[in-house]
């Protein structure tokens, strides 16, 4: 009893941090589920090189300055210069964000040759497979600052995307983002090689199966 | 054949608030710091791999007068319920057992002297636990994508941990064991050996992984450890559904989805932690010899939630049976050391985060996140390279930290106070921005202040 009022008196002399109530809600929402894009398979090609800009020019028109998204925090997230950037979040999908400037959007403009009519913003996916053949997919974006996850067929998918303008047969990038290759499902083909505690490479020690201890592993894995 | 238990531990850095770190001292670190002296005691080895995050060290060594205030709260409000429960015997019974426990916590803690880091240093200075890092602010690396974001939350953890241990860790467990191809070369420029991997890392590696999940692969020249799926979701099973074992911070069992509630008894679930060890033992030693059949040394890595005693009870338990049968323990460290020939590849792009990449992470509801990231991490490297004030960089570098925390995205997609996780984490944002415009001194003075993590960090980090 002594042992507690000593406690008890300890405890009311030092300060203690106000509870807060944890408040609980539904998660958040998530916005509307983007346009599915547009395939179109091409025999295989190089990404065109994005033209090298023309200046000076005058600015991009007030109407492609599409204001940020409602949703999107206050934050200072205009950088100031193009570009476009690709992330990968699973082996089907991948997240792509991008902002143009209006000097960026401009050139590209220009670079149409003057072309008004049937132009248009979109981000186009160069789709690399195990085939190495690319297709080249295309989905209207229409904003100038934006993220959007795109979702694919196959897994395992190099990825490169731009954005850009549109019209007929013809696309001018304003941005093009770095290559990410997506997560395959089952082991690559690269050579076995072993290594000891310094670096050295050695053959593959005698009598070692290369499968069985696979199979094991994933009997495991998904039992 | 040689069984690695693997157990972690992370807070959120959230000064001022204690809460969190009280229970995880009460319900963490005590009961395994109580089981890991009792085998010290008997002499049975206990090599057990504890991943303790930067900012769960931070909030252990900062809060540790509100922590000890915690506990007595705690003990005095379990020394309530016995008299509340004294004319109601089964529960009466049951607050006793419960005081008991907390009671002989709050004795060790005492012992202690409230520093429990202190007691893990000194175990793993005798050898008897690996204490390995995480990253600095449990930053998600696969979403962080550029290097310099990931040698900051790298090499701010590692130092981070050598100051509260007196040495570099040899590991890390990187959160949800996310990895994307980049990551070795990073862990390799801070020092480390080892890294924990999902087990479909290794399983789709860019090379056939010769053993499979039973040896690490080596990668930029650090080892790629992945668990054994099988045996650690059997121990997660037990702790979720076990029905002896207490259902947390209440005296009642785990019984499940029924109303018919029965009482804890520490008796029972103590036993039948000791059960579960043999029984897991058992599992081990067939599963090994099945391995055995095609590879001399396996090493199973099994990864454990010690969030409560009967957890605490089991590990302890493990290493008994493991001593009593003479079959090795170890940790990725050691079992490094013992210089065998690995299998040198790249990992798959993974993580043990549902659906096995960042998915969880970067769901519809958070994915705004990701490009405030890396712009922010973009600017803090310009910055870093000017050779802006190093004051403001640190802070600066620490408010990106925070920001990239994988607590946010995680609390958005679990519904978990929404609007706090997006308020604070615009708060860190906005504050980064602040200071790398320039903010005024009084500004840069309050948010050293309010956000007092990681005194040893260098910006330069993110400049190289």
């Amino acid at each position: 009893m002594a042992e507690r009022k000593k406690r008890e008196k300890k405890i009311a002399e030092a300060p203690v941090a106000p509870a807060k109530p944890r408040a609980r809600r539904k998660p958040a929402e998530a916005p509307a589920a983007p346009a599915k894009p547009r395939a179109r398979r091409k025999p295989a090609e190089a990404p065109a090189p994005l033209p090298e800009a023309p200046a000076p020019l005058p600015e991009a028109p007030a109407a492609w300055r599409t204001p940020a998204p409602a949703d999107w925090p206050a934050l200072p997230v205009v950088t100031g210069h193009d570009h476009i950037v690709a992330v990968p979040i699973d082996a089907r999908s991948a997240l792509l964000y991008w902002e143009l400037t209006s000097e960026g959007l401009t050139r590209a403009r220009a670079s149409l040759g003057g072309a008004e009519h049937g132009v248009e913003l979109i981000l186009r996916l160069y789709l690399i497979g195990r085939g190495d053949e690319t297709e080249i997919r295309d989905a209207p974006v229409g904003v100038w600052l934006g993220h959007r996850r795109i979702s694919f067929d196959h897994d395992g998918l190099r990825l490169t995307a731009a954005v850009g303008f549109r019209a007929g047969d013809g696309f001018v990038g304003v941005a093009r983002s770095n290559p990410v290759q997506l997560p395959h499902a089952g082991p690559g083909s690269d050579p076995v090689r072993f290594v000891d505690a310094s670096g050295a490479r050695h053959p593959v020690p005698a009598g070692v199966e290369t499968e069985a201890l696979r199979r094991l592993s994933a009997a495991e894995l998904f039992r | 054949m040689s069984l690695a238990l693997v157990v972690e531990h992370h807070l959120p850095f959230a000064p001022g608030d204690a809460r969190a770190a009280v229970a995880a001292t009460l319900g963490v670190h005590l009961p395994l710091l109580a089981a890991l002296r009792r085998l010290e005691t008997d002499a049975v080895r206990s090599p057990l791999t504890v991943v303790l995050s930067p900012t769960a060290l931070a909030m252990l060594e900062r809060e540790r007068d509100a922590i000890r205030v915690g506990v007595e709260t705690t003990l005095l409000q379990a020394d309530a319920e016995v008299e509340r429960t004294r004319h109601d015997a089964p529960m009466h019974a049951t607050a006793v057992q419960l005081r008991d426990l907390l009671d002989a916590h709050f004795r060790l803690f005492e012992t202690l002297g409230g520093d429990v880091v202190a007691e893990y240093r000194r175990l793993a200075d005798l050898d008897r636990v690996e204490v390995a890092t995480t990253t600095a602010t449990r930053g998600f690396l696969p979403l962080l994508q550029d290097r310099a974001a990931l040698r900051g939350q790298v090499e701010v953890a590692v130092a981070e941990h050598t100051r509260h241990f007196g040495r570099p860790p040899a590991g890390i467990r990187p959160p949800a064991c996310g990895y994307a191809p980049g990551c070795e070369e990073v862990f390799a420029e801070a020092g480390l050996r080892w890294f924990a991997v999902a087990p479909h890392g290794l399983l789709d590696a860019a090379s056939p992984p010769v053993f499979g999940v039973f040896a690490p692969v080596v990668a930029g020249g650090v080892a790629a450890f992945a668990r054994h799926e099988g045996l650690t979701r059997e121990i997660e099973a037990a702790a979720a559904r076990e029905p002896t074992w207490r259902l947390p911070d209440t005296p009642w069992r785990q019984t499940g989805p029924t109303p018919h509630k029965a009482l804890y008894d520490a008796a029972a679930a103590r036993a039948r932690a000791t059960e579960l060890a043999t029984t897991l033992i058992d599992r081990f030693e067939g599963h090994s010899e099945a391995v055995r059949r095609h590879m001399q040394s396996p090493i199973f890595l099994v990864e454990l939630e010690a969030r409560r005693d009967e957890a605490a009870w089991l590990i302890e338990d493990l290493f008994r049976r493991l001593h009593a049968r003479r079959l090795e323990a170890t940790t990725p460290a050691a079992w490094l050391a013992g210089g065998r020939l690995l299998q040198e590849t790249r990992p798959a792009p993974s993580s043990t985060a549902p659906g096995g990449h960042a998915k969880a992470l970067c769901t519809p509801g958070s994915e705004w996140i990701v490009p405030h990231l890396h712009h922010a991490a973009d600017r803090l490297r310009s910055l870093a390279r000017e050779g802006a004030d190093r004051r403001r960089l640190a802070q600066a570098a620490r408010e990106l930290l925070l920001a990239q925390a994988a607590d946010w995205p995680e609390r958005l997609h679990r519904g978990d106070d929404v609007d706090g996780a997006v308020a604070q984490l615009r708060d860190h944002l906005a504050a980064f921005h602040r200071l790398a415009d320039g903010a005024e001194e009084s500004f840069l003075a309050e948010r050293e202040a309010r956000w007092p993590l990681f005194p040893a960090l260098d910006p330069q980090a993110w400049g190289r």
